[in-house]
């Protein structure tokens, strides 16, 4: 559902040419999320607890998982 | 002078000399003992400086028919600084002596007749800031420091025709505006001699004793630098006959040459030095010049003989002889020993170039000895053959060609790898154990802003089998987001190897690996889609407990367990038809797949012989880093490593 | 048939892949995250330059040298060299986003982006580019 934002900017409507049409596909509500959140950890803005994915992981998997025999 | 007259007061003529002129002048004289005397002048000039409205405050005046005195007097200037003067208006004289602060003189004895002007100066402890009026338009500003100066001037026609001034500068900061021109706590000595009959005949000397310079992009940190230089100076020209320049910590280069005033350019520069140190050049010189992120944090060494010829502002000539020279450079691990060196460049010209070096280091790998031979013009590039030896092998680069476009140097080369033992390659890059050749045919390459293009392809032998890399690109390779692509084919890997090899418990073999479209940055894949399959033919096929016990591992484990509990547990090996399993990486997720559809999952083991055994997996959507995690674990010995 | 078969069913690859959610912008590549780590390197030597005025944000997405005389001498070279290596991450953090999204043509539009939230965001007391181009104090 990614949302974008399109919008349709029909602009010159001389009496001999038709018309332009420029559409907009930026999704730039997305884009400043996304440039928000890179720069507060660039500039370690919001200290937040890293969980490293690999060190903080249980060390036996098997236990999230079940093996069955037929 | 009448006898009772208590106070008078003078209008002064205007006193008007070649370099300076004082203008509506009046005197008040008070007849007392001492008489006292106070001056007030409408205007002062001194070439381009101007005043307005001084006062000149004298308790002890003395007036005389060809003197006028003045002791202990107080200029008021808006600043007030003591003052006195002696002037002699017949012999067109004057002595002057401002003491603006305890310690601090200001001597000047001005001496004029007709058209010609003498002045002797004395200054000692003067405060440096009082020259900012005096500067050139430049935005330079004196914001502390003191100098000690003593000169003779002389004027011929309003026009200076000699001097000699010698000065010592102590403590002095300076800087513009923007703070990109800039010193601090600077101390030196200057003596500046000139003469002119048709032109100006010139001598400077400077010693830089202590403190330190910043003029972007350059900055020179205390130390000792000294400079003399000798030449003549016309309108259209400045021209230094020779000069010497002694750089402590880098050493002494001579230059002559002419600059064109007119043009604001160099018109002719010869610069030569020998000896040069070259790891203080390259942090003094080169480094600031040196494009982002490149160059940084070098660690130099050896000498280098630089002669450098400039003509109408471009470089016409250039060489420079390196000796016993080594650079380092400690993120990347790179070094490189014994450079000995002729490089050479000059306009429309090509210019032989050579350079032996005695090894080097690329991380872990050592390289041997080499020779480069080059010809090398303004436009273009071409080496002789070389060839580098790696380990056991070597790498042997032909028609290595540059040239200059438009949008920068495009460089093409072939190369070739002659056969480097996997072994010794293996042990020297501290990977596990592996057996086979390295080889390689590269038919071209090219290079051109930032992007390197491998066209042929890179042969691998190894585990028995071949591996062929093609398509290999990178991007923004010497940039901060280095991408690498590429196509691999591996054919026939012997798995009894490649097991033994990585410790992931026994399987018997043959495998192939395809992987394309292939995207690594920073060495780690970011993108491929991978498939991993039994070869064709006749072949024993085992696969060992151990090694179930592994893949199962990597999907979660729980097969051990499995095993265990059934009676597959008295069956060391099994025997299998068919391997195989892909991987679909992308934005750090694997799209996994096998051999074979199964229910609702998909076959990476299909069984065959007694006992068979069939391993179906089923998610189908796997973490990448997870799964790097997984698989080292299987291959550090089967056991789940706790970190 | 002699054959025994046995079959070994294991849930293979139980845990969960982590899904991408399509409603974000894709910035989880590992070249972003090299690009933003260096940054995060840098910043703890450029804040101090941001906070002092020497170092300012321009309305272009960069950072510039505003007054060079509010650094020793001896650091200003190496202040000219962190702008010009943060600039050359900037700008590969820029273009990586686009690259990472499919779209590399919307590099000057992340850039922009990203020029109007690093002004947005910068602590007050830093220096900051208006749309006129002019330092400004936040």
């Amino acid at each position: 559902m990614q949302k974008r934002l399109v919008g349709t900017l029909v602009a010159i409507g001389l009496i001999t040419t038709g018309c332009v049409t420029i559409n907009i596909y930026f999704p730039a509500a997305a884009a400043e999320k996304a440039a928000d959140k890179i720069i507060d950890e660039v500039w370690q803005l919001k200290p937040e607890a890293k969980p490293d994915a690999k060190s903080g992981k249980p060390a036996n998997p098997a236990a999230e998982n079940k093996g069955e025999v037929k | 002078m009448g006898a009772y007259a208590q106070e008078l007061q003078l209008r002064v003529d205007d006193i008007v000399a070649p370099t300076f002129s004082l203008r509506g002048i009046v005197a008040r004289l008070t007849l007392a003992t001492p008489a006292t005397l106070e001056i007030s002048i409408d205007q002062a000039k001194f070439q381009a400086q101007e005043w307005r409205k001084l006062t000149l405050h004298c308790p002890q005046a003395r007036i005389e028919n060809d003197e006028i005195a003045c002791r202990q007097g107080v200029l008021d200037s808006g600043e007030k600084i003591a003052l006195s003067f002696h002037y002699w208006p017949k012999k067109q004289q004057l002595e002057l002596l401002l003491q603006p602060a305890s310690g601090e003189r200001w001597q000047a004895q001005l001496h004029w007749r007709k058209d010609k002007m003498t002045a002797s100066l004395d200054v000692k402890q003067g405060k440096i800031m009082r020259l900012n009026g005096w500067l050139p338009a430049q935005d330079i500003r004196f914001s502390q420091g003191v100098v000690d100066l003593s000169g003779k001037l002389d004027w011929d026609k309003a026009a200076l025709s000699r001097f000699d001034v010698s000065a010592t500068l102590g403590n002095v900061a300076f800087s513009d505006a923007a703070g990109t021109r800039a010193s601090e706590k600077l101390g030196a000595t200057l003596r500046l001699q000139g003469g002119r009959a048709d032109a100006w005949r010139w001598n400077a000397s400077a010693d830089w004793r202590e403190g330190e310079v910043y003029w972007q992009p350059f900055y020179f940190a205390p130390g000792t630098r000294s400079l003399s230089a000798q030449g003549w100076l016309t309108e259209q020209q400045a021209i230094v006959d020779q000069a010497q320049l002694v750089w402590n910590g880098i050493g002494t280069a001579r230059f002559n040459g002419v600059w064109d005033r007119a043009a604001g350019r160099i018109d002719q520069l010869q610069l030569s030095g020998n000896g040069l140190a070259l790891d203080g050049a390259y942090r003094t010189f080169l480094l600031p010049i040196a494009p982002a992120g490149m160059l940084r944090n070098l660690r130099l060494s050896g000498t280098a003989d630089a002669n450098v010829n400039l003509k109408q502002g471009q470089v016409n000539e250039a060489s420079l002889a390196i000796h016993q020279g080594a650079v380092q450079q400690d993120e990347k691990q790179l070094s490189i020993n014994g450079i000995n060196a002729n490089l050479a460049w000059q306009q429309n010209q090509a210019r032989d170039n050579r350079i032996s070096v005695s090894g080097g280091k690329l991380g872990k790998l050592e390289i041997g000895p080499f020779k480069v031979k080059a010809s090398v013009a303004a436009d273009r590039m071409a080496l002789d053959p070389l060839r580098i030896p790696i380990l056991d092998g070597a790498l042997s680069v032909d028609a290595v060609e540059a040239r200059r476009e438009a949008e920068g140097w495009k460089w093409t080369l072939s190369a070739a790898v002659q056969p480097i033992s996997m072994l010794r390659l293996s042990q020297a890059l501290q990977l596990p154990t592996m057996h086979g050749t390295l080889s390689a045919i590269i038919p071209q390459v090219r290079y051109a802003q930032q992007s390197l293009q491998v066209d042929g392809a890179l042969l691998f032998k190894v585990f028995d089998g071949t591996v062929v890399v093609k398509d290999l690109a990178a991007s923004d390779l010497f940039g901060p987001t280095p991408h690498v692509y590429g196509n691999i084919d591996m054919r026939n890997l012997d798995l009894d190897l490649l097991t033994q090899t990585f410790s992931f418990g026994s399987m018997q073999g043959r495998l192939d690996v395809t992987v394309s479209d292939l995207e690594l940055f920073g060495w780690k894949p970011v993108r491929f889609d991978a498939k991993v399959a039994s070869s064709a033919g006749d072949y024993p096929r085992k696969i060992s407990q151990r090694a179930v016990e592994n893949i199962t591992a990597l999907g979660g484990g729980g097969g051990a367990a499995a095993i265990q509990r059934s009676f597959l547990r008295f069956f060391e090996q099994f025997g299998y038809k068919r391997i195989g399993l892909s991987c679909r990486l992308s934005r750090g997720v694997c799209e996994m797949g096998g051999i074979a559809e199964a229910p609702s999952g998909y076959v990476i083991v299909q069984g065959g012989g007694i006992p068979a055994l069939t391993v179906i997996g089923y998610n189908r959507r796997v973490d990448w880093d997870e799964l790097l995690a997984r698989i080292q674990r299987a291959t550090q010995g089967g056991k789940p490593i706790v970190k | 048939m002699k054959h025994i078969t046995k079959l070994l069913w294991i849930m293979l690859f139980a845990f969960a892949g982590s899904a991408s959610a399509a409603a974000d912008l894709e910035v989880n590549t590992p070249a972003i995250a090299a690009v933003k780590a260096s940054m995060q390197a840098r910043h703890n030597s450029l804040s101090t330059y941001y906070a002092s005025g020497a170092v300012g944000l321009t309305r272009d997405g960069n950072v510039a040298v505003r007054d060079a005389s509010l650094v020793p001498l001896a650091a200003r070279q190496s202040v000219n060299g962190l702008v010009a290596d943060e600039n050359r991450d900037r700008a590969a953090l820029y273009r990586e986003i686009a690259r990472a999204n499919g779209h590399p043509e919307w590099e000057a539009e992340v850039r922009s982006t990203f020029a109007q939230r690093w002004i947005d965001k910068a602590a007050s007391g830093w220096w900051v580019q208006n749309a006129g181009g002019a330092w400004v104090k936040k």
